[in-house]
């Protein structure tokens, strides 16, 4: 801890003449990580477990996107587990047999709307990099979608293949058309930025491999080194305050239109 | 009867006296109403109200009950009755409490704890009402003092305790520590020292409690509050308008494509030598490319990597010249791009306030709102086929720069 050594000193430079330096941390600025860093929001769960209990059995991610799935893993054999119902949730998840065993959850961006960086408090030092973006983990409820899509095709044996070819052609159907007028344009422009072909356009993406590292892990760990700058020179700004803030107040987008 | 409507208050009134409230104040104080009745019975006998019996057959007079403001400073006469050990034993037990609350209050909401050592002072106090105000029943007189704190309920800035410190002493005298008594909890707050609080009262408090929010933890959240021992690692989000920009210094600047140059210079005769065992001389034109190409590469571009197979060595040599030159500009605007370095001093002030110089620009630091679930760090590489993420840690706090406008306008 860098605590300052000659507690006379005044703060006259940090616009407080009158008060006293009691202490002094060097702050460093580093973007090797700056690309890659995720702030996660876990609502559901306490901040204080550790973070071994969230590791997750297997994960998933949509590179476009950007949305990520982690399959926490359940405990089967706990008092606490309704085996019966498990069994009837497990559908959802494959028709083996299996037991509901895992909880997934699923990453929702947040809106940000000031710029988040991370600092390691190390040996009274702080090393900041930029936050990427901030996401949501919660839990999704697929498996009861699908239970309920595997009710319904039981019920509906006799229609079965008539109902399938439907969904092929409607499927089909959705297919852009390529040649269009003006008037065509602004309409599929319109669309393109409607919720609902967004979320179409996430569904289709399709899941890619994540390979998940956990705290304390190798890999992490060297990862984790990235959040420490190596250079401890000075940086020259350039930016002034008055640039500063009027960087700052140009970037608040009024409510008003 | 006239007496009927008073039954009621005063068999509350009994009751509480019998838990051996009785060397507290009064109710009737609070109210304004006639107090002088009950006030005198407890003056002359505080030790008989304790044994929960007697109770003069004087005429009782229904006051209501005013829920008040208490205050735990000494106060005015009313509660002189009370007697001095009472004051003696709360205070240690208070801070027993404060002190096992810092302990363990590591953890983002328990700034309160950590603050209340050894200090006296003005607090503005709440009360705890309700079934559980108590506590659970198995803990001695001392441990009543503290249930509401011990759920960890933050009530807004204010230091919460509970009022059971006046009972407290008189509970312990007498009686075993597993015996509960039912009581009226509603009619509890009667029975407790407290005055009514005059407007400047409240405002020496409320002044108070502003110098008290300095203090609050924004120093301890980056592990260098008294409170903590050797600095372990902390993990914080820093939330900030907009970063400033920064460049790296000229000699840092230079010093680094000095470095780089003398990596590719020694790749190059690496690869090349590597080349040169493997095959004829005729070939070593290719190794050569490839080796550039490698190294260009590594400086971050995931690009394919084409050998041609058939190229002169007039060609060759072109290339590799043209080669560096373009290596060396995209590795400059590299360089120049990957900022590293101190950018700033954060300096923690006696008054308790925290001051983040980034560049020229001076922030104020606050700390963020206390975050009740889980936070982690996520970096995540996100390549087509696979992608990996390395989870960095839990997110220890928060904290808020403000732009200090009095600096910058």
């Amino acid at each position: 801890m860098s605590v300052s050594d000659t507690p006379s000193r005044s703060a006259a430079e940090y616009g407080l003449p009158d008060d006293e330096i009691v202490a002094e941390i060097p702050v460093y600025l580093t973007q090797k990580l700056d690309k890659q860093l995720h702030l996660l929001q876990y609502p559901q769960k306490d901040g204080s477990i550790t973070p071994g209990e969230l590791q997750p059995r297997e994960a998933r991610i949509k590179p476009i996107h950007g949305q990520i799935e982690l399959d926490i893993p359940l405990d089967v054999q706990s008092p606490m587990y309704n085996k019966e119902r498990g069994a009837a949730l497990g559908v959802g998840i494959s028709d083996s047999g299996r037991l509901l065993d895992i909880t997934t959850l699923v990453s929702v961006g947040i809106p940000q709307n000031s710029e988040y960086l991370a600092g390691v408090m190390r040996d009274g030092e702080l090393h900041l990099t930029a936050i990427k973006k901030a996401i949501q983990l919660r839990p999704s409820l697929r498996y009861l979608d699908r239970v309920a899509e595997k009710d319904l095709a039981a019920k509906k044996m006799d229609h079965s293949d008539e109902e399938e070819e439907v969904k092929k052609e409607t499927k089909a159907q959705s297919v852009q058309v390529t040649v269009r007028s003006a008037q065509a344009e602004e309409a599929l422009r319109q669309q393109q930025s409607s919720i609902a072909y967004m979320q179409q356009k996430l569904e289709e993406e399709p899941w890619s491999g994540l390979a998940y590292f956990d705290v304390g892990t190798e890999e992490s760990n060297a990862v984790h080194a990235d959040l420490i700058a190596d250079n401890k020179e000075d940086l020259i700004s350039k930016t002034t305050p008055d640039e500063y803030l009027t960087a700052v107040i140009g970037s608040i987008v009024p409510d008003v239109l | 009867m006239s007496d009927t409507p008073d039954k009621k208050p005063q068999s509350g009134r009994r009751t509480l006296r019998g838990r051996g409230r009785g060397g507290s104040t009064t109710p009737g104080s609070s109210t304004g109403a006639l107090p002088n009745q009950r006030l005198s019975s407890l003056r002359d006998n505080p030790q008989a109200s304790t044994s929960g019996t007697a109770k003069p057959a004087g005429k009782m007079k229904f006051t209501p009950k005013i829920p008040v403001r208490r205050n735990k400073r000494e106060p005015a006469a009313p509660s002189s009755i009370k007697p001095e050990t009472e004051t003696q034993e709360t205070k240690p037990a208070e801070q027993r409490l404060s002190d096992s609350k810092g302990v363990r209050g590591g953890g983002p909401q328990n700034g309160r704890g950590g603050r209340g050592n050894g200090r006296k002072r003005v607090e503005l106090t709440q009360r705890i009402t309700g079934p559980f105000a108590q506590g659970p029943a198995s803990l001695g007189s001392h441990a009543r003092r503290g249930p509401a704190t011990a759920s960890g309920i933050a009530y807004g800035g204010a230091a919460a305790k509970t009022e059971a410190d006046d009972g407290g002493g008189g509970v312990g005298g007498q009686e075993s520590p597993a015996v509960v008594r039912v009581t009226d909890y509603n009619e509890r707050d009667g029975q407790d020292e407290f005055d009514v609080q005059t407007e400047e009262m409240a405002l020496a408090a409320f002044e108070e409690m502003s110098r008290l929010q300095l203090d609050y933890d924004t120093a301890d959240a980056l592990g260098l509050g008294k409170s903590e021992g050797p600095a372990e690692e902390k993990l914080v989000v820093l939330q900030i308008p907009r970063i400033p920009e920064f460049e790296l210094s000229k000699p840092v600047l230079q010093r680094r494509r000095v470095a780089r140059q003398q990596q590719r210079i020694a790749q190059r005769q690496k690869a090349a030598a590597a080349a040169m065992d493997v095959d004829a001389a005729a070939v070593d034109v290719k190794p050569d490319i490839a080796a550039l190409e490698k190294a260009a590469g590594a400086d971050g571009d995931v690009t394919e990597v084409d050998i041609k197979p058939d190229v002169s060595a007039a060609d060759a040599k072109h290339a590799e010249t043209a080669d560096s030159a373009a290596e060396e500009k995209a590795g400059d605007s590299d360089l120049a791009a990957s900022v590293d370095g101190r950018a700033g001093t954060l300096v923690v002030l006696r008054s308790g306030a925290v001051k983040l110089k980034i560049g020229d620009v001076l922030f104020d630091v606050s700390r963020g709102a206390d975050c009740q679930f889980l936070r982690g760090l996520l970096a995540v590489d996100v390549r087509s086929g696979s992608s990996s993420a390395y989870m960095l840690g839990n997110v220890d706090a928060q904290l808020l720069c403000t732009p200090d406008l009095d600096s910058i306008l």
